[in-house]
């Protein structure tokens, strides 16, 4: 069926299939000259109101300022090559889905992946050496092609750190370089600010986009995540451990 | 006359110089309104975005582009408009009747053919929002900023936005065939 090739497509292949649809657009309205009489004819004045109306329409308006201030306040967090955006909840609409990080990356030891980037692997003392280390390659399909290099490490559960739910780890740390979005990460939920840091807790479910190959992958992220800007690295720990401990070992 | 030229002399007050990007933009507006809402009147949506954009001049930005910026107040007025639609099942894209150019043979074009009305019917089902990233994407050629500021968002969220919205086409297209999303 044809459908079934259209869905293989990355984003690029299925752009293209669209930029050579032959589409019926609407015949462009012939309006100039009933524009440029309008502008001539001026704004049209605003009938007045009953000053009932009027006390109804002011405290519409303050109801209204007061949601914009609030929603303004849900600001688009930069943390470089992580972005963090917060959406209504009612949008995450994704089934639980968690990260695969051994599908999206090669599997290295974490000697190798020292050795392949350019920028400090540290590992938080707390966890001790990961038992699984891999190195992911972000690239946009966006012209031009930009690439972050993500290194991701691992750590079975154990005690006193428990499974992160539908995943095989008890802890999983995302390192991300770079200043391009190779992540963004979609908040349902409030995010909070880690005191003194430029630093994040979201401990809700969310979800997480990687911009990994030619394409982006939606996940639904089940953990607790503390996220952090160390330099030039963005660095991610998701665990099921409470925040002050996740806290404690990601500045630990 | 360069658009940037034309620009500054309507910032001015010269009419005939927003007349004439009028008339090259027109074309842009029209399409973008009939993304956004559909079901409403699109020569409606588009004058009336047309002479906000005229008395929101004084506010735009010196060498800013004006084809963005355009596009915003369209697909604002459009989503105003949209909510008051009388028609609901309006379809935002059609496929163009088929032509008698250059396809190698019957059973290529049926299957070309299919192919589009497919990813069109998929188009048409996505909410608003997702068309309209896409459309500006793949169906109107905005670069990546002129994407941000038609859709008033950081430059840095336009891809993530973009390939969600690619997403949901490709979810859509899989519900379109009658599999699985």
């Amino acid at each position: 069926m044809s459908t079934e090739r259209l869905t293989q497509l990355d984003d690029r292949a299925l752009g293209a299939a669209l930029h050579e649809l032959d589409l019926a657009w609407p015949t462009p309205p012939d309006m100039v000259d009933s524009v440029l009489v309008a502008i001539k004819l001026g704004p049209v004045p605003r009938p007045r109101r009953s000053p009932r109306v009027r006390f109804v329409l002011v405290a519409a308006a303050a109801i209204l300022a007061l949601a914009l201030a609030a929603s303004a306040a849900r600001l688009i967090i930069d943390l470089g090559a992580v972005r963090i955006e917060p959406i209504p909840s009612t949008s995450v609409s994704l089934p639980p889905s968690t990260v695969p990080i051994a599908r999206l990356g090669e599997a290295v030891s974490l000697a190798e992946a020292r050795a392949a980037v350019d920028f400090a692997v540290d590992v938080p003392p707390a966890l001790g050496e990961p038992d699984r280390v891999w190195l992911v390659k972000g690239t946009t399909s966006f012209e031009p092609p930009e690439e972050g290099l993500i290194v991701a490490l691992a750590w079975r559960p154990r005690l006193g750190l428990p499974r992160i739910a539908g995943t095989p780890y008890g802890a999983t740390l995302l390192i991300f370089q770079g200043e391009t979005d190779v992540a963004v990460k979609l908040i349902g939920a409030p995010i909070h600010q880690i005191a003194g840091q430029l630093a994040y807790w979201v401990s809700a479910p969310h979800e997480l986009d990687l911009l990994v190959g030619g394409h982006v992958r939606t996940f639904r992220v089940t953990g607790n995540v503390v996220l952090w800007k160390d330099g030039p690295l963005v660095l991610r720990l998701e665990t099921s451990l409470p925040r002050a401990v996740a806290i404690a070992i990601a500045f630990g | 006359m360069e658009d940037a030229a034309l620009v500054e002399r309507a910032r001015d007050g010269d009419a005939a110089a927003f007349g004439e990007l009028v008339l090259r933009y027109r074309e842009l507006a029209g399409r973008v309104a009939q993304i956004v809402a559909p079901g409403a009147d699109i020569d409606d949506v588009v004058q009336e975005a047309l002479l906000k954009a005229w008395y929101a001049f004084p506010r735009f930005h010196a060498g800013a582009p004006f084809r963005p910026w355009l596009c915003k107040i369209v697909a604002n007025e459009a989503k105003n408009r949209a909510r008051s639609a009388r028609r609901r099942d309006a379809l935002a894209l059609r496929v163009a009747a088929a032509s008698e150019d250059a396809v190698p043979s019957p059973e290529a074009a049926a299957l070309a053919r299919d192919e589009a009305e497919a990813l069109v019917e998929a188009m048409n089902q996505l909410h608003s929002d997702d068309r309209l990233v896409i459309a500006y994407r793949w169906l109107l050629d905005l670069r990546e900023s002129e994407m941000a500021e038609a859709l008033d968002i950081p430059p840095g969220t336009v891809k993530s936005r973009l390939s969600r919205a690619m997403t949901k086409l490709r979810t859509q297209l899989a519900v379109t065939d009658g599999g699985e999303p």
